[in-house]
Protein backbone atom coordinates (compact mmCIF):
# COMPACT_ATOMS: atom_id res chain seq x y z
CA UNK A 1 0.00 0.00 0.00
CA UNK A 2 2.49 2.23 0.72
CA UNK A 3 4.66 1.40 -2.02
CA UNK A 4 1.50 2.21 -3.82
CA UNK A 5 1.16 5.67 -2.22
CA UNK A 6 4.61 6.24 -3.18
CA UNK A 7 4.53 5.39 -7.25
CA UNK A 8 1.27 7.53 -7.63
CA UNK A 9 3.02 10.37 -5.87
CA UNK A 10 5.69 9.83 -8.21
CA UNK A 11 4.09 9.66 -11.16
CA UNK A 12 1.94 12.85 -10.24
CA UNK A 13 5.06 14.67 -9.69
CA UNK A 14 6.12 14.07 -13.35
CA UNK A 15 2.74 15.00 -14.45
CA UNK A 16 2.74 18.06 -12.93
CA UNK A 17 6.11 19.16 -13.58
CA UNK A 18 5.96 18.12 -17.37
CA UNK A 19 2.89 20.54 -17.33
CA UNK A 20 4.71 23.14 -15.57
CA UNK A 21 7.60 23.06 -17.26
CA UNK A 22 5.50 23.23 -20.95
CA UNK A 23 3.29 26.14 -19.90
CA UNK A 24 3.41 29.16 -22.05
CA UNK A 25 5.23 32.10 -20.47
CA UNK A 26 2.86 35.29 -20.72
CA UNK A 27 4.75 37.80 -23.02
CA UNK A 28 3.02 41.31 -23.43
CA UNK A 29 6.50 42.95 -24.50
CA UNK A 30 5.29 46.73 -23.77
CA UNK A 31 5.61 49.42 -21.51
CA UNK A 32 6.80 52.45 -23.88
CA UNK A 33 8.38 55.46 -23.20
CA UNK A 34 5.67 58.00 -25.42
CA UNK A 35 2.60 58.56 -23.81
CA UNK A 36 0.49 58.37 -20.93
CA UNK A 37 -2.24 56.21 -19.02
CA UNK A 38 -4.76 57.68 -17.00
CA UNK A 39 -6.45 54.98 -15.11
CA UNK A 40 -9.90 56.04 -13.72
CA UNK A 41 -11.21 54.25 -10.86
CA UNK A 42 -14.65 54.53 -9.82
CA UNK A 43 -16.39 54.74 -6.05
CA UNK A 44 -19.00 53.05 -4.21
CA UNK A 45 -22.21 52.96 -5.62
CA UNK A 46 -21.56 53.66 -9.05
CA UNK A 47 -23.04 50.84 -11.55
CA UNK A 48 -20.61 49.76 -14.00
CA UNK A 49 -22.49 52.03 -16.75
CA UNK A 50 -22.14 55.63 -14.65
CA UNK A 51 -18.43 54.74 -14.14
CA UNK A 52 -17.60 54.29 -17.78
CA UNK A 53 -20.17 57.90 -18.07
CA UNK A 54 -17.93 59.33 -15.58
CA UNK A 55 -14.69 58.35 -17.42
CA UNK A 56 -15.88 59.73 -20.46
CA UNK A 57 -16.71 62.90 -18.94
CA UNK A 58 -13.25 63.34 -18.23
CA UNK A 59 -11.83 62.58 -21.37
CA UNK A 60 -14.53 65.26 -22.88
CA UNK A 61 -13.17 67.48 -20.65
CA UNK A 62 -9.42 66.74 -21.10
CA UNK A 63 -10.03 67.17 -24.85
CA UNK A 64 -11.79 69.96 -24.64
CA UNK A 65 -9.15 71.87 -22.58
CA UNK A 66 -5.61 70.15 -23.60
CA UNK A 67 -4.10 70.28 -27.32
CA UNK A 68 -3.61 66.96 -28.68
CA UNK A 69 -0.05 65.70 -27.98
CA UNK A 70 0.90 63.19 -30.88
CA UNK A 71 4.20 62.82 -29.44
CA UNK A 72 2.79 61.68 -25.84
CA UNK A 73 -0.61 61.00 -26.49
CA UNK A 74 -2.88 60.41 -23.50
CA UNK A 75 -5.10 57.08 -23.13
CA UNK A 76 -7.67 56.61 -19.87
CA UNK A 77 -8.58 53.57 -19.47
CA UNK A 78 -11.43 52.62 -16.67
CA UNK A 79 -10.42 50.27 -13.97
CA UNK A 80 -13.59 49.13 -12.94
CA UNK A 81 -14.74 48.82 -9.40
CA UNK A 82 -17.70 46.84 -8.77
CA UNK A 83 -20.55 47.01 -6.72
CA UNK A 84 -21.09 43.80 -3.87
CA UNK A 85 -24.55 43.37 -2.62
CA UNK A 86 -26.41 46.09 -3.71
CA UNK A 87 -23.11 48.16 -1.89
CA UNK A 88 -23.44 47.19 1.00
CA UNK A 89 -20.32 45.13 1.03
CA UNK A 90 -18.88 48.47 -1.03
CA UNK A 91 -19.51 50.22 2.15
CA UNK A 92 -18.32 47.25 4.18
CA UNK A 93 -14.80 47.44 2.18
CA UNK A 94 -14.57 51.22 2.19
CA UNK A 95 -14.49 51.00 5.76
CA UNK A 96 -11.63 48.60 5.96
CA UNK A 97 -9.70 50.22 4.01
CA UNK A 98 -10.22 52.96 6.11
CA UNK A 99 -8.36 51.44 8.79
CA UNK A 100 -5.90 50.17 6.15
CA UNK A 101 -7.01 45.98 6.02
CA UNK A 102 -9.26 45.49 2.95
CA UNK A 103 -11.56 42.87 3.72
CA UNK A 104 -10.70 41.19 0.55
CA UNK A 105 -8.11 41.62 -2.17
CA UNK A 106 -10.32 39.75 -4.94
CA UNK A 107 -11.32 42.47 -6.67
CA UNK A 108 -7.73 44.33 -6.78
CA UNK A 109 -5.98 41.12 -7.80
CA UNK A 110 -8.69 41.43 -10.69
CA UNK A 111 -7.87 44.69 -11.69
CA UNK A 112 -4.40 44.19 -11.68
CA UNK A 113 -3.89 40.92 -13.41
CA UNK A 114 -6.23 43.31 -16.09
CA UNK A 115 -4.39 46.70 -16.20
CA UNK A 116 -0.48 44.45 -16.40
CA UNK A 117 -2.50 43.25 -20.47
CA UNK A 118 -3.80 46.70 -21.09
CA UNK A 119 -1.21 49.16 -19.93
CA UNK A 120 1.33 49.81 -22.29
CA UNK A 121 3.04 53.08 -21.63
CA UNK A 122 5.57 53.50 -18.96
CA UNK A 123 4.18 56.74 -17.47
CA UNK A 124 0.79 56.13 -15.39
CA UNK A 125 -1.74 58.03 -13.10
CA UNK A 126 -3.87 56.76 -11.22
CA UNK A 127 -7.25 58.61 -10.30
CA UNK A 128 -9.34 57.18 -7.84
CA UNK A 129 -12.66 58.88 -7.34
CA UNK A 130 -14.52 58.34 -3.88
CA UNK A 131 -13.53 54.96 -2.48
CA UNK A 132 -11.48 54.67 -5.97
CA UNK A 133 -9.07 56.37 -4.13
CA UNK A 134 -8.08 53.52 -2.00
CA UNK A 135 -7.80 51.35 -4.85
CA UNK A 136 -5.68 53.76 -6.36
CA UNK A 137 -3.40 54.07 -3.09
CA UNK A 138 -2.85 50.34 -3.01
CA UNK A 139 -2.11 50.17 -6.93
CA UNK A 140 0.29 52.83 -6.70
CA UNK A 141 2.13 50.64 -3.94
CA UNK A 142 1.43 47.39 -5.54
CA UNK A 143 3.37 49.21 -8.69
CA UNK A 144 5.90 50.08 -7.20
CA UNK A 145 6.72 46.80 -5.57
CA UNK A 146 6.49 44.86 -8.37
CA UNK A 147 8.63 46.82 -11.12
CA UNK A 148 7.46 50.21 -12.23
CA UNK A 149 9.81 52.96 -11.07
CA UNK A 150 8.82 55.99 -8.46
CA UNK A 151 9.26 59.10 -10.99
CA UNK A 152 6.60 57.20 -13.40
CA UNK A 153 3.78 56.61 -11.38
CA UNK A 154 1.43 58.94 -9.88
CA UNK A 155 -1.75 59.67 -8.07
CA UNK A 156 -4.74 62.11 -7.96
CA UNK A 157 -7.53 61.57 -5.58
CA UNK A 158 -10.73 63.32 -6.12
CA UNK A 159 -13.49 63.16 -3.40
CA UNK A 160 -11.36 61.28 -1.75
CA UNK A 161 -12.34 59.24 1.53
CA UNK A 162 -8.23 58.50 2.49
CA UNK A 163 -6.27 60.37 5.17
CA UNK A 164 -3.35 60.34 2.41
CA UNK A 165 -2.53 60.57 -1.10
CA UNK A 166 0.19 57.86 -2.67
CA UNK A 167 3.64 59.20 -3.80
CA UNK A 168 2.38 62.94 -2.76
CA UNK A 169 -0.30 63.48 -5.56
CA UNK A 170 -2.59 66.01 -5.67
CA UNK A 171 -6.14 65.58 -4.34
CA UNK A 172 -9.29 67.57 -4.80
CA UNK A 173 -12.29 67.41 -1.95
CA UNK A 174 -15.24 70.33 -1.69
CA UNK A 175 -16.37 71.55 0.95
CA UNK A 176 -19.72 70.72 -0.26
CA UNK A 177 -19.41 67.09 -0.87
CA UNK A 178 -21.76 65.86 1.65
CA UNK A 179 -20.58 61.77 1.65
CA UNK A 180 -17.10 63.79 2.70
CA UNK A 181 -18.88 65.92 5.25
CA UNK A 182 -20.43 62.56 6.45
CA UNK A 183 -17.11 60.53 6.30
CA UNK A 184 -15.46 63.17 8.22
CA UNK A 185 -17.93 63.21 11.03
CA UNK A 186 -18.19 59.38 11.36
CA UNK A 187 -14.29 59.09 11.31
CA UNK A 188 -13.81 61.69 14.23
CA UNK A 189 -16.44 59.92 15.77
CA UNK A 190 -15.10 56.22 15.68
CA UNK A 191 -11.38 57.60 16.05
CA UNK A 192 -10.52 56.74 13.25
CA UNK A 193 -8.12 58.70 10.56
CA UNK A 194 -10.20 61.65 8.90
CA UNK A 195 -10.18 62.38 4.95
CA UNK A 196 -7.93 65.18 3.88
CA UNK A 197 -9.64 68.09 4.37
CA UNK A 198 -11.90 69.92 1.87
CA UNK A 199 -9.37 72.49 -0.93
CA UNK A 200 -12.14 73.77 -2.71
CA UNK A 201 -16.07 74.67 -2.70
CA UNK A 202 -17.93 73.48 -5.69
CA UNK A 203 -21.11 74.94 -6.36
CA UNK A 204 -23.96 72.65 -7.58
CA UNK A 205 -24.02 72.68 -11.33
CA UNK A 206 -27.04 70.42 -11.74
CA UNK A 207 -30.55 69.59 -10.14
CA UNK A 208 -29.68 66.23 -10.62
CA UNK A 209 -26.57 66.57 -8.60
CA UNK A 210 -28.93 68.34 -6.10
CA UNK A 211 -31.57 65.64 -5.61
CA UNK A 212 -28.88 62.74 -5.47
CA UNK A 213 -28.11 60.78 -2.68
CA UNK A 214 -25.10 62.30 -1.87
CA UNK A 215 -24.93 65.40 -3.32
CA UNK A 216 -21.46 67.65 -4.42
CA UNK A 217 -19.90 64.04 -4.40
CA UNK A 218 -20.10 62.95 -8.39
CA UNK A 219 -17.17 62.88 -10.45
CA UNK A 220 -18.91 63.87 -13.21
CA UNK A 221 -21.92 65.64 -12.11
CA UNK A 222 -20.03 67.69 -9.48
CA UNK A 223 -15.88 67.68 -9.56
CA UNK A 224 -16.08 67.45 -13.60
CA UNK A 225 -19.00 69.36 -13.83
CA UNK A 226 -18.21 72.12 -11.52
CA UNK A 227 -14.80 72.73 -11.55
CA UNK A 228 -13.48 70.70 -14.71
CA UNK A 229 -10.85 73.80 -15.23
CA UNK A 230 -9.30 72.18 -11.76
CA UNK A 231 -9.46 69.05 -12.44
CA UNK A 232 -7.98 69.02 -15.65
CA UNK A 233 -5.09 71.14 -14.58
CA UNK A 234 -4.44 68.86 -11.62
CA UNK A 235 -4.32 65.98 -13.91
CA UNK A 236 -2.43 67.80 -16.20
CA UNK A 237 0.42 68.62 -13.96
CA UNK A 238 0.37 65.02 -12.30
CA UNK A 239 0.71 63.82 -15.63
CA UNK A 240 3.82 66.03 -16.91
CA UNK A 241 5.86 65.07 -13.94
CA UNK A 242 6.33 61.62 -14.49
CA UNK A 243 9.55 60.20 -15.86
CA UNK A 244 9.68 57.05 -18.79
CA UNK A 245 12.43 55.69 -16.44
CA UNK A 246 13.29 52.18 -17.60
CA UNK A 247 10.79 52.11 -20.34
CA UNK A 248 11.29 49.09 -22.84
CA UNK A 249 9.55 48.02 -26.01
CA UNK A 250 10.19 44.50 -24.84
CA UNK A 251 9.60 44.12 -21.04
CA UNK A 252 6.40 44.50 -19.18
CA UNK A 253 5.97 46.96 -17.31
CA UNK A 254 5.27 45.46 -13.73
CA UNK A 255 4.65 41.87 -12.43
CA UNK A 256 1.03 41.10 -12.47
CA UNK A 257 -0.08 38.98 -9.29
CA UNK A 258 1.30 35.24 -9.86
CA UNK A 259 -1.84 33.75 -8.59
CA UNK A 260 -1.50 30.75 -5.91
CA UNK A 261 0.21 27.43 -6.42
CA UNK A 262 -2.65 25.74 -6.92
CA UNK A 263 -3.93 28.25 -9.54
CA UNK A 264 -0.99 27.89 -10.90
CA UNK A 265 -0.75 24.04 -11.17
CA UNK A 266 -4.49 23.76 -12.36
CA UNK A 267 -3.71 26.42 -15.44
CA UNK A 268 -0.61 24.29 -16.19
CA UNK A 269 -2.64 21.47 -16.30
CA UNK A 270 -5.23 22.46 -17.93
CA UNK A 271 -2.79 24.30 -20.85
CA UNK A 272 -1.61 20.78 -21.79
CA UNK A 273 -5.18 19.18 -21.46
CA UNK A 274 -7.31 21.73 -23.33
CA UNK A 275 -6.14 21.41 -26.72
CA UNK A 276 -7.39 18.12 -27.13
CA UNK A 277 -10.27 18.66 -24.45
CA UNK A 278 -11.62 21.73 -27.33
CA UNK A 279 -11.05 19.31 -30.56
CA UNK A 280 -13.06 16.64 -28.57
CA UNK A 281 -14.98 19.82 -27.74
CA UNK A 282 -15.76 20.48 -31.74
CA UNK A 283 -15.60 17.09 -33.20
CA UNK A 284 -19.27 16.49 -30.44
CA UNK A 285 -20.57 19.62 -31.18
CA UNK A 286 -20.37 18.96 -34.92
CA UNK A 287 -22.02 15.47 -34.44
CA UNK A 288 -24.86 16.30 -32.57
CA UNK A 289 -23.19 15.67 -29.31
CA UNK A 290 -23.94 17.99 -26.19
CA UNK A 291 -21.53 18.34 -23.63
CA UNK A 292 -23.70 16.23 -20.83
CA UNK A 293 -23.21 13.15 -23.19
CA UNK A 294 -20.02 12.78 -23.93
CA UNK A 295 -18.24 9.94 -22.52
CA UNK A 296 -14.88 9.31 -23.04
CA UNK B 1 10.47 -43.29 -19.29
CA UNK B 2 10.36 -41.13 -22.62
CA UNK B 3 13.00 -38.34 -22.56
CA UNK B 4 12.14 -35.27 -21.56
CA UNK B 5 12.25 -31.96 -23.42
CA UNK B 6 14.50 -29.28 -22.52
CA UNK B 7 12.72 -25.87 -22.83
CA UNK B 8 15.04 -23.29 -23.48
CA UNK B 9 13.78 -20.32 -21.72
CA UNK B 10 15.39 -17.08 -22.88
CA UNK B 11 16.08 -14.25 -20.97
CA UNK B 12 13.97 -11.31 -21.03
CA UNK B 13 15.61 -8.45 -23.24
CA UNK B 14 16.54 -5.11 -21.36
CA UNK B 15 13.71 -3.40 -23.58
CA UNK B 16 11.16 -5.76 -22.20
CA UNK B 17 12.27 -5.69 -18.45
CA UNK B 18 12.34 -1.36 -19.03
CA UNK B 19 8.76 -2.14 -20.16
CA UNK B 20 7.46 -4.03 -17.48
CA UNK B 21 8.51 -1.91 -15.46
CA UNK B 22 7.41 1.40 -17.03
CA UNK B 23 4.18 0.36 -17.88
CA UNK B 24 1.84 0.96 -15.29
CA UNK B 25 3.50 4.53 -14.79
CA UNK B 26 3.06 4.84 -18.59
CA UNK B 27 -1.15 3.78 -18.36
CA UNK B 28 -1.35 5.37 -15.20
CA UNK B 29 -0.69 8.79 -16.87
CA UNK B 30 -2.53 8.04 -19.97
CA UNK B 31 -5.40 7.33 -17.40
CA UNK B 32 -5.22 10.72 -15.58
CA UNK B 33 -4.72 12.48 -18.99
CA UNK B 34 -7.93 11.10 -20.31
CA UNK B 35 -9.73 11.72 -17.40
CA UNK B 36 -8.79 15.13 -17.19
CA UNK B 37 -9.46 15.27 -20.81
CA UNK B 38 -13.42 14.08 -20.08
CA UNK B 39 -13.48 16.69 -17.20
CA UNK B 40 -12.52 19.66 -19.27
CA UNK B 41 -14.82 18.96 -22.06
CA UNK B 42 -17.96 20.85 -20.46
CA UNK B 43 -15.50 24.12 -19.95
CA UNK B 44 -14.32 23.70 -23.64
CA UNK B 45 -17.84 23.82 -24.50
CA UNK B 46 -18.48 27.02 -22.97
CA UNK B 47 -15.18 28.41 -23.99
CA UNK B 48 -16.66 28.17 -27.66
CA UNK B 49 -19.74 29.63 -26.94
CA UNK B 50 -18.23 32.38 -25.22
CA UNK B 51 -16.02 33.24 -27.91
CA UNK B 52 -19.13 32.65 -30.42
CA UNK B 53 -21.30 35.52 -28.46
CA UNK B 54 -18.32 37.90 -27.82
CA UNK B 55 -17.39 37.84 -31.69
CA UNK B 56 -21.54 37.98 -32.44
CA UNK B 57 -21.45 41.30 -29.75
CA UNK B 58 -18.83 42.89 -32.11
CA UNK B 59 -20.25 42.46 -35.05
CA UNK B 60 -23.07 44.08 -34.12
CA UNK B 61 -23.13 48.41 -35.21
CA UNK B 62 -25.64 50.53 -35.42
CA UNK B 63 -26.30 51.15 -39.30
CA UNK B 64 -26.97 54.35 -40.95
CA UNK B 65 -30.40 53.56 -42.06
CA UNK B 66 -31.57 53.32 -38.53
CA UNK B 67 -29.97 56.22 -37.41
CA UNK B 68 -31.55 58.17 -39.21
CA UNK B 69 -35.01 56.58 -38.83
CA UNK B 70 -34.73 55.15 -42.79
CA UNK B 71 -35.66 51.61 -41.38
CA UNK B 72 -38.46 52.11 -39.07
CA UNK B 73 -40.42 48.68 -38.16
CA UNK B 74 -44.45 48.69 -37.91
CA UNK B 75 -45.58 48.96 -34.25
CA UNK B 76 -45.43 45.59 -32.81
CA UNK B 77 -48.14 43.78 -31.18
CA UNK B 78 -47.61 44.82 -27.42
CA UNK B 79 -48.77 41.62 -26.18
CA UNK B 80 -46.88 39.60 -28.38
CA UNK B 81 -43.49 41.42 -27.79
CA UNK B 82 -43.85 41.91 -23.94
CA UNK B 83 -44.48 37.81 -23.91
CA UNK B 84 -40.66 36.83 -24.88
CA UNK B 85 -37.49 37.56 -23.15
CA UNK B 86 -36.04 39.38 -26.60
CA UNK B 87 -39.25 40.81 -27.75
CA UNK B 88 -39.98 41.06 -32.13
CA UNK B 89 -37.04 42.81 -34.17
CA UNK B 90 -38.86 42.72 -37.61
CA UNK B 91 -36.38 44.56 -39.50
CA UNK B 92 -33.44 42.66 -37.73
CA UNK B 93 -30.94 45.86 -37.12
CA UNK B 94 -30.58 44.21 -33.42
CA UNK B 95 -33.11 46.52 -31.97
CA UNK B 96 -36.72 45.69 -29.99
CA UNK B 97 -38.86 47.57 -32.54
CA UNK B 98 -40.77 49.04 -29.58
CA UNK B 99 -37.41 50.47 -28.36
CA UNK B 100 -36.82 51.85 -31.49
CA UNK B 101 -39.96 53.68 -32.41
CA UNK B 102 -40.20 54.94 -29.04
CA UNK B 103 -36.69 56.71 -29.50
CA UNK B 104 -37.67 57.95 -32.78
CA UNK B 105 -40.45 59.43 -30.98
CA UNK B 106 -38.53 60.99 -28.02
CA UNK B 107 -35.82 62.88 -30.60
CA UNK B 108 -37.51 63.29 -33.48
CA UNK B 109 -34.96 66.39 -34.17
CA UNK B 110 -32.13 65.45 -31.95
CA UNK B 111 -29.95 62.86 -34.44
CA UNK B 112 -27.08 62.45 -32.36
CA UNK B 113 -28.75 61.79 -29.32
CA UNK B 114 -31.21 59.65 -31.08
CA UNK B 115 -28.62 57.58 -32.68
CA UNK B 116 -26.40 56.99 -29.52
CA UNK B 117 -29.52 56.30 -27.70
CA UNK B 118 -30.41 53.60 -30.59
CA UNK B 119 -26.89 52.21 -30.11
CA UNK B 120 -27.56 52.69 -26.64
CA UNK B 121 -30.13 50.32 -26.92
CA UNK B 122 -28.93 47.57 -29.31
CA UNK B 123 -25.76 47.18 -26.56
CA UNK B 124 -28.36 46.96 -23.82
CA UNK B 125 -30.19 44.61 -25.92
CA UNK B 126 -27.01 41.97 -25.93
CA UNK B 127 -27.23 42.11 -22.21
CA UNK B 128 -30.99 39.67 -22.47
CA UNK B 129 -29.37 37.59 -25.06
CA UNK B 130 -25.24 37.23 -25.05
CA UNK B 131 -24.56 36.64 -21.40
CA UNK B 132 -24.07 33.82 -19.15
CA UNK B 133 -20.88 34.14 -17.88
CA UNK B 134 -18.42 36.35 -16.68
CA UNK B 135 -16.09 36.60 -20.00
CA UNK B 136 -19.04 37.55 -21.77
CA UNK B 137 -20.66 39.86 -19.14
CA UNK B 138 -17.01 41.98 -19.23
CA UNK B 139 -16.76 41.73 -22.87
CA UNK B 140 -20.70 42.99 -23.14
CA UNK B 141 -19.75 45.56 -20.33
CA UNK B 142 -16.44 46.96 -22.60
CA UNK B 143 -18.94 46.53 -25.99
CA UNK B 144 -21.81 48.88 -23.94
CA UNK B 145 -19.08 51.58 -23.15
CA UNK B 146 -19.45 52.42 -26.83
CA UNK B 147 -22.89 53.62 -26.42
CA UNK B 148 -22.36 55.07 -23.03
CA UNK B 149 -19.43 57.14 -24.80
CA UNK B 150 -21.52 58.18 -27.43
CA UNK B 151 -23.82 59.34 -25.41
CA UNK B 152 -21.20 61.44 -23.02
CA UNK B 153 -20.43 62.74 -26.64
CA UNK B 154 -23.72 64.28 -27.36
CA UNK B 155 -24.20 65.88 -23.98
CA UNK B 156 -20.72 67.42 -23.44
CA UNK B 157 -20.47 69.18 -20.80
CA UNK B 158 -23.79 68.53 -19.95
CA UNK B 159 -23.22 64.84 -18.04
CA UNK B 160 -26.08 64.54 -15.92
CA UNK B 161 -27.93 64.88 -19.19
CA UNK B 162 -25.73 61.57 -20.52
CA UNK B 163 -27.04 59.51 -17.43
CA UNK B 164 -30.84 60.69 -18.04
CA UNK B 165 -30.62 59.39 -21.97
CA UNK B 166 -28.96 56.50 -20.17
CA UNK B 167 -31.62 55.24 -17.76
CA UNK B 168 -34.38 56.66 -20.07
CA UNK B 169 -32.96 53.85 -22.33
CA UNK B 170 -32.73 51.41 -20.19
CA UNK B 171 -35.97 51.67 -19.11
CA UNK B 172 -37.56 51.45 -22.27
CA UNK B 173 -35.21 48.04 -23.05
CA UNK B 174 -35.79 46.79 -19.66
CA UNK B 175 -39.24 47.38 -19.25
CA UNK B 176 -41.13 44.06 -18.32
CA UNK B 177 -40.56 42.14 -14.88
CA UNK B 178 -38.36 39.19 -17.02
CA UNK B 179 -36.43 41.85 -18.29
CA UNK B 180 -35.77 43.08 -15.10
CA UNK B 181 -35.01 39.74 -13.81
CA UNK B 182 -32.64 38.93 -16.44
CA UNK B 183 -30.65 41.73 -16.14
CA UNK B 184 -30.56 41.60 -12.38
CA UNK B 185 -29.72 37.44 -12.82
CA UNK B 186 -26.65 38.49 -15.64
CA UNK B 187 -25.33 41.16 -12.74
CA UNK B 188 -24.33 37.98 -10.66
CA UNK B 189 -21.30 37.65 -13.26
CA UNK B 190 -20.05 40.81 -12.30
CA UNK B 191 -16.56 41.07 -11.99
CA UNK B 192 -13.59 44.09 -11.68
CA UNK B 193 -12.35 44.57 -15.28
CA UNK B 194 -10.06 47.17 -16.92
CA UNK B 195 -10.45 48.38 -20.43
CA UNK B 196 -8.63 50.68 -22.81
CA UNK B 197 -10.92 50.32 -25.28
CA UNK B 198 -11.48 53.97 -26.71
CA UNK B 199 -14.76 53.52 -29.36
CA UNK B 200 -17.44 55.10 -28.41
CA UNK B 201 -20.39 56.34 -31.64
CA UNK B 202 -20.58 53.76 -34.18
CA UNK B 203 -21.88 56.25 -36.90
CA UNK B 204 -19.71 60.01 -36.55
CA UNK B 205 -22.17 62.78 -34.59
CA UNK B 206 -20.54 65.12 -37.02
CA UNK B 207 -22.51 63.41 -40.26
CA UNK B 208 -25.56 64.48 -38.72
CA UNK B 209 -24.86 68.07 -39.03
CA UNK B 210 -23.74 67.53 -42.48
Amino acid sequence: MLCMKKYMTGVLSVLLATALFTAPATAFARCGAQGYTVGYVNGVLTSRPEAEADKKALVEAYTARVEPNQQNPVTFINIYNPTHLAGVGDLAESVSQMFGAPISDFDFTVMLQDLYRELTTRRVLMLGHSQGAFYANSLYTYLLAHGEPKEAVGVYAVATPASVVAGGGFYLNSQSDVALILITAAAKKAGMQAPLPPNIDIAPTSAKDIASTFPGHSFADAYVAGASDKVISDVQKSITALQPTFASETDDCFDAPPGTVAERVEAALFWVVDPVASVVATVSATVGVGAANVCL
Amino acid sequence: MEPTMAVEVKPPTRARRAWRVLRWPVWTVLALYVALVAYRVPAMFDKQKTTAAVAFMQSQKLDWATATGKNVPDAPDEALNNATLLGTDTNHNGIRDDVELAINKLHPNQAAVRAAELQYALELQLELSQVFNTDTWVAEAKYEAHGIDCLVEAAHPQYFQAKEWMKETEDLVFNTEKRKLKRQFVGIFESAFVSSDQASCDIDPKTFAA
